[in-house]
């Protein structure tokens, strides 16, 4: 609905474009002639402004396009997760071919006992393998419900974390961030698109190379982690089986530890998007509207747009630092 | 010492030099007279157009407006923007320098309240989601010592963890208190180091402010600078000779003829001009962009790591009791002992702000006097390569401690 009538806003404007360029065209004559005489060509300056502005229309559209979805569906874009129903036709085959490493795995074993190891100590060892082994084959038979034991826990948390949170704190961070012009029919001018509709005055490449880009950053750094995140944990479910094999057999525990790892870092990691909403929501809430607010006449709301940005680097350095906690 | 005696040496062939030129009977009192005149009447012509001026403002706001009313519509918008390209720019850099001069020691201490309202509220709604946490704790630890743990050393570990545990439950209630405490201590240290080297802090804001201000001024010679000197070219022979500018340019170049009956400063001012008008480049704002980016590099590399820095340290306050939580448990102990890195860390970033300031500028104060202008551009439009690199400095040098003191705690 909103769509067919941007579109249709759109064609009107075009229309009164062409129009324009058209009367233009047919008074060229005259206009040459008056703008020789005074120095002055109000067509000329009609078109210049109306070409920004439908540049700045079109383009802080295009910027916050997806931004009202996010708002509209906040919780629900945090909370989300791959189906393990979907998926588990992929998983049984992963499954079927665990179980037929199962059997080379525990023949090397068998093999280790009866030739390789001489001392008792090595022995028992390769029966304490030959037991994590098993284990592991319960756990990989179970995997599917294990792995949807880990996601029911992940949303449990998130939507704990989310149900006290003020999110209309969070998505005015967005909006003081994008902030307004008096193309939204509003009488205001400020935040990023306040300082592209100026920027884009003076040259439209600097509003394009300099505030158009942050504006998508704003949203584009929230949803884009979220959806890479969706895709990584699809893949760490299907290859869960393989991971807990790769744990239980000790030769090949450390690859299977950090497969693991970022199995439980990739699904709790909508836990920390979680809790960099309330961060946020917090900060803002706790230091006020006007701390760090830089800027006369159009200002810039650091902490919103940091807070927005965080998105983008806070799941970084979980990734990065949180590694090795499992034995 | 060397530098100094060979600036002596060539003082004083240049005195020797003017006083020989003075002194000397063969020099012609009609060259004495011409170097006087190349001198004087540019001056006095211009003192005497700008006594006008100041004379008759009114007249000469009408006649500027005047000349701008009757330049072609480009023309016109090209003044109109470019002019507002550069206010808005400085005022932005007029901004953000004064905010930082004035604030920047807030900025540094600032740390999230655990006592505020709401975030306590969040904290102990975190503690009521530790509840089945700490329940499946001891549930499954007294599983592992009537079930599972057969040796008696086991037990005694898994009995250990029960007092661990329980010791965490206390910690937990008092988590707001215990992180206040701590952001209390860390505030008086920053607060000490910022005091102790008030003057220093004082020297690196200073470069800061300063080369953001020489990024503004290099923007405005970058748009105005060849255009301001050929107009200030023009307007000098002007008021200097007293010919239109279309006069001299109708006979500078007739050296050696009777053009201007071999008027000297028109002659060489005018070809001046000629040479400064072929020179002019149109003011484009977009040709600016890598001054802009340079401004806004410095913008976001002190408020953003400042910002992000805050943010942090709340996002590790909300989670500090399950920090505790996975502290006292044996299994988590490593995740905890992360979580509380980052905290100590995060929260020392305001240290290591503090330590960086101070030592850019003791590090300002100590540079050699000749070589803190060194560095590139021309005069005055330079930036020194010593104030950019003090820039970086405070914008990487908390990171760069921040990974160099990661692994902080003994490990767990």
């Amino acid at each position: 609905m909103r769509m067919n009538s941007r579109i249709k806003i759109l064609i009107v404007i075009g229309l009164i474009l062409v129009a324009m360029s058209i009367s233009t065209a047919v008074r060229i004559p005259k206009i040459f002639g008056e703008s020789h005489e005074t120095g002055f060509n109000r067509m000329g300056i009609i078109i210049w402004i109306a070409k920004r502005l439908l540049y700045i229309w079109l383009s802080a559209s295009y910027g916050t396009e997806g931004l009202n979805e996010l708002k509209a569906n906040l919780s629900e874009i945090v909370m989300m997760n791959p189906s393990i129903t979907t998926l588990s036709n992929l998983m049984v085959i992963v499954i079927k071919l665990v179980f037929a490493l199962y059997i080379p795995a525990i023949a090397f074993l068998g093999f280790y006992i009866l030739f390789l190891s001489s001392s008792p100590e090595g022995r028992a060892e390769a029966k304490s393998m030959l037991t994590k082994l098993i284990v592991g084959l319960i756990f990989v038979s179970v995997s599917p419900q294990l792995m949807n034991l880990l996601l029911t826990v992940s949303e449990g948390l998130t939507s704990s974390i989310l149900a006290p949170t003020a999110k209309g704190v969070f998505t005015k961070a967005w909006d003081t961030s994008i902030g307004a012009t008096p193309l939204d029919l509003r009488l205001e001018l400020s935040g990023l698109k306040g300082l592209h509709f100026i920027a884009t005055f003076i040259e439209i490449e600097l509003g394009f190379y300099t505030f158009l880009f942050f504006m998508i950053l704003v949203w584009g750094a929230f949803i884009f982690p979220i959806l890479i995140r969706f895709f990584a944990v699809s893949v760490f479910i299907v290859l869960f089986p393989l991971s807990i094999l790769l744990y239980s057999f000790e030769f090949t525990k450390a690859l299977g530890r950090t497969m693991l790892e970022q199995t439980i870092i990739w699904t709790f990691l909508q836990v920390i998007n979680a809790l960099i909403v309330l961060t946020v929501v917090q900060s803002i809430i706790s230091l006020g509207e006007d701390f760090m607010k830089v800027g006369w006449g159009i200002t810039i709301p650091v902490i919103p747009l940091v807070g927005c940005l965080m998105f983008a680097v806070a799941p970084l350095f979980i990734i990065r630092f949180f590694r090795g906690f499992l034995p | 010492m060397q530098r100094e005696d060979s600036q002596r040496m060539w003082n004083k062939i240049l005195a020797i030099f003017i006083i020989l030129i003075l002194l000397s009977s063969s020099v012609s009192a009609s060259i004495i007279d011409t170097i006087w005149g190349l001198i004087t009447k540019p001056l006095k012509g211009v003192l005497k157009s700008w006594e006008h001026v100041l004379k008759n403002p009114k007249h000469f706001i009408k006649h500027w407006g005047k000349h701008f009313a009757h330049e072609e519509l480009e023309e016109k918008g090209e003044r109109i923007r470019t002019f507002a390209y550069v206010f808005l720019l400085g005022l932005f850099t007029w901004t953000v320098t004064k905010d930082i001069s004035e604030n920047i020691n807030r900025y540094i201490l600032i740390n999230p309240d655990p006592l505020h309202e709401g975030v306590k509220s969040t904290v102990y709604s975190f503690i009521h989601l530790l509840i089945p946490f700490y329940v499946l704790a001891l549930v499954s630890l007294g599983a592992y010592i009537l079930f599972l743990s057969t040796s008696p050393k086991g037990r005694s570990r898994a009995k250990s963890m029960v007092s661990k545990l329980i010791i965490g439950m206390i910690l937990v209630t008092i988590s707001p208190h215990l992180l206040n405490f701590f952001f209390t201590l860390s505030e008086n240290v920053t607060k000490n180091i910022l005091t102790q080297g008030e003057e220093e802090v004082t020297d690196a804001v200073g470069t800061y402010t300063g080369v953001m201000w020489k990024s503004w001024f290099l923007t405005v010679g970058a748009i105005y600078g060849v255009n301001a000197l050929g107009e200030i070219v023009t307007e000098t022979v002007t008021h200097a000779t007293g010919f239109s500018i279309s006069q001299i340019k109708k006979h500078h170049y007739s050296w050696g003829t009777r053009g201007m009956k071999g008027y000297w400063p028109v002659k060489v001012l005018g070809t001046l001009d000629k040479i400064l008008s072929k020179l002019k480049v149109e003011a484009e704002p977009g040709r600016t962009i890598p001054m802009l980016m340079l401004s806004i590099t410095l913008f976001i590399g002190v408020y953003g790591i400042l910002a992000f820095r805050y943010l942090m340290v709340m996002f590790f306050t909300l989670l500090f009791p399950f920090t505790i939580f996975f502290l006292c448990f044996d299994p988590t102990k490593k995740l905890g002992g992360t979580l509380l890195e980052q905290l100590l860390l995060w929260t020392f970033v305001q240290e290591f702000y503090a330590i960086i300031l101070v030592a850019i500028g003791t590090g300002m104060i100590m540079l050699p006097e000749d070589l803190l202008g060194y560095g590139f551009g021309i005069w005055p439009l330079t930036i020194s390569f010593f104030d950019l690199a003090a820039c970086f400095t405070l914008m990487l040098g908390p990171i760069i401690l921040f990974m160099l003191l990661r692994k902080l705690l003994p490990p767990l």
